[in-house]
């Protein structure tokens, strides 16, 4: 009786000492495990804050940043009104790129392309964007959005679809899901609130994208500029705006078209190098954008259709040169446009006068050595 | 299944051979003065490259030569058609174009290469190409590793296509030392067939 009393007490100190043992094991794994987790995770974020930072890098030496002190400032300015908190912490700067688009970095830097702001009416829209893009930037999205990818990638490695795997992989460089877009939006949009905007203003800078997006065919996935992207911004913003009672508040038509002058002319010469003719002619042929050009503006007009060369373009280049030079008699680069148009209509006589009137308004001009060429060709003619 | 050691030998001297004739995408230097004049792809056209610069006849556009690697140096010659000069854009040349409307569309295709999207445009004069009227661009670009590059890009058009020479180096040191070798390079590029002038 002893001996098996003995024995009970025995098993039972072992089964204790062996379950203990257990669940002291698997305490130990899974805090290996959380703290695996962690590591892994501070590894990812040290990554993409690497990136991030190379990014900046090779931003500023490739000649990129649209460096404007004023309009630099004034958007500056927005994103600190919109966040606050983050004031200087989120800075945003402009890529000389006529692409409609923004984006966010991991490191809190937001960039605007040219092309997007140039399209925008007022402070509000602005503001849209901003808060939209510091709002993938607080809620670390790139960091999700990555080890979505990451892990549907894995998955697909290990079911054998290699293909899929590349696929999925080169997602890393796209825009985010659907979810973090939603998301994104109604930060952005409680923000743009807190901080006193018209928030009925919010579709209007994603509609204005989708009628270039349209007119370009663009098709970048992924990107602001997709069109299932802004169907899915501008259709988030207008149930956003339906839940809200009290929807009034600061647009700044003007602050926004004093502050962005300068580079509005910068954003038309740069459509007419990447030959963006279409979105060039679209801005300009719309007399609600037309106004809030300098005068001169025709002659880009006149420049895109020169270019674009359909039919009955050359005409329409032909009136637009002429109606710049019935608004602003001295802006020399509408004389040698116009000399072209004549040179190759054969008014020679025409030709040589805008010629010579070019070259006494502008001798200095970048284009002074073809019209000088030109008119030598044309001299005995 | 054991190979024998001559079969062995003999399938390493075949495998090396491959290597090396896959590495082999430029010709042998030659230092012939009649051999440094190249005639292009579908006889479009004569130039003289540098003597001791390493060549490449590529595909059925081009001439391709450089002294020490396309890093360091690169001369190219080419001949687009007009449907092909300016795909990367969706734009096409014509017979009629004026050297400075050449001009405008070689920015755009710049414009559209990610190597050189954000290039600065230094210069765009007229420039002669081969007795013919036509441009010369400069601008100057950051490689991905940040170095910054000089590149010149001569373009004149004729009846059925247009004539490209490009002329590429890092600012520092490369482009100004082998101008020269460029200069000769572009003095001796003939048409060989008759170009239509506007």
């Amino acid at each position: 009786m002893h001996i098996f009393k003995v024995k009970s007490l025995f098993t039972l100190t072992s089964v204790l000492l062996t379950s203990l043992l257990f669940f002291q094991t698997s305490l130990a794994l899974k805090s290996t495990s959380n703290f695996n987790e962690e590591y892994t995770s501070k590894l990812q974020e040290q990554a993409l804050l690497d990136e991030a930072r190379e990014f900046d890098k090779k931003k500023i030496k490739d000649n990129s940043i649209f460096t404007d002190k004023t309009v630099n400032q004034y958007l500056q300015s927005v994103m600190n009104k919109v966040y606050p908190e983050f004031k200087d912490k989120i800075r945003v700067r402009i890529l000389n790129d006529p692409n409609l688009n923004a984006l966010a970095l991991y490191n809190g830097s937001i960039y605007f392309n040219l092309g997007l702001l140039a399209r925008l009416d007022n402070e509000a829209q602005l503001a849209t964007i901003l808060a939209h893009e510091g709002a993938h930037f607080i809620h670390k999205h790139i960091l999700h959005h990555r080890r979505k990818l990451k892990l549907e990638s894995e998955i697909q490695v290990q079911k054998g679809a290699g293909d899929r795997a590349v696929d999925i992989a080169a997602k890393y460089l796209s825009g985010f899901s659907r979810d973090l877009e939603r998301q994104a939006d109604k930060y952005a949009f409680f923000r743009m609130k807190k901080a006193g905007y018209d928030i009925r203003q919010s579709p209007y800078a994603f509609k204005k994208m989708l009628a270039e997006a349209k007119a370009n065919n663009s098709k970048q996935s992924g990107s602001f500029s997709s069109h299932p992207n802004l169907i899915e911004r501008i259709a988030s913003y207008n149930a956003l705006i339906l839940k809200h009672k009290s929807i009034s508040g600061h647009i700044g038509k003007e602050a926004y078209l004093k502050n962005t002058q300068s580079m509005r002319i910068a954003d038309l010469e740069l459509n007419l190098s990447y030959a963006r003719y279409g979105s060039l002619i679209l801005i300009l042929e719309n007399k609600e954008q037309f106004v809030k050009y300098p005068a001169y503006a025709p002659y880009y007009l006149g420049e895109a259709y020169r270019q674009r060369n359909q039919q009955g373009d050359q005409t329409k280049s032909y009136l637009a040169y002429l109606d710049t030079i019935n608004k602003v008699p001295n802006f020399a680069p509408s004389y040698r446009a116009i000399g072209i148009y004549y040179m190759k209509k054969k008014r020679y006589q025409d030709a040589k006068k805008s010629f010579i009137k070019f070259l006494a308004l502008a001798p200095n001009h970048k284009d002074a050595a073809y019209v000088l060429q030109y008119l030598a060709n044309i001299r005995n003619k | 299944m054991r190979l024998s050691s001559s079969s062995r030998q003999l399938i390493i001297i075949s495998l090396s051979c491959l290597i090396l004739a896959a590495c082999n995408h430029f010709k042998a230097k030659d230092t012939n003065e009649k051999k440094s004049q190249v005639t292009g792809p579908k006889k479009k056209f004569t130039v003289k490259l540098p003597t001791d610069w390493i060549r490449k006849i590529s595909d059925r556009k081009s001439v391709t030569a450089s002294k020490d690697g396309s890093e360091y140096q690169l001369i190219r010659v080419s001949y687009l058609s007009h449907k092909k000069s300016f795909k990367t854009i969706k734009e096409k040349s014509n017979a009629d174009m004026l050297p400075s409307e050449l001009a405008e569309l070689m920015i755009a295709k710049i414009r559209k290469s990610k190597l050189t999207r954000y290039a600065r445009i230094i210069e765009n004069k007229p420039a002669s190409i081969g007795g013919k009227k036509g441009f010369r661009l400069k601008l100057s670009f950051k490689s991905p590793r940040g170095e910054k590059y000089l590149r010149e890009v001569y373009g004149v058009t004729a009846k059925k296509g247009n004539y490209f020479i490009i002329y590429q180096a890092p600012a520092k040191r490369y482009f100004k030392q082998h101008k020269g070798d460029f200069n000769k390079t572009l003095e001796s590029f003939r048409l060989s067939k008759k170009t239509k002038q506007f």
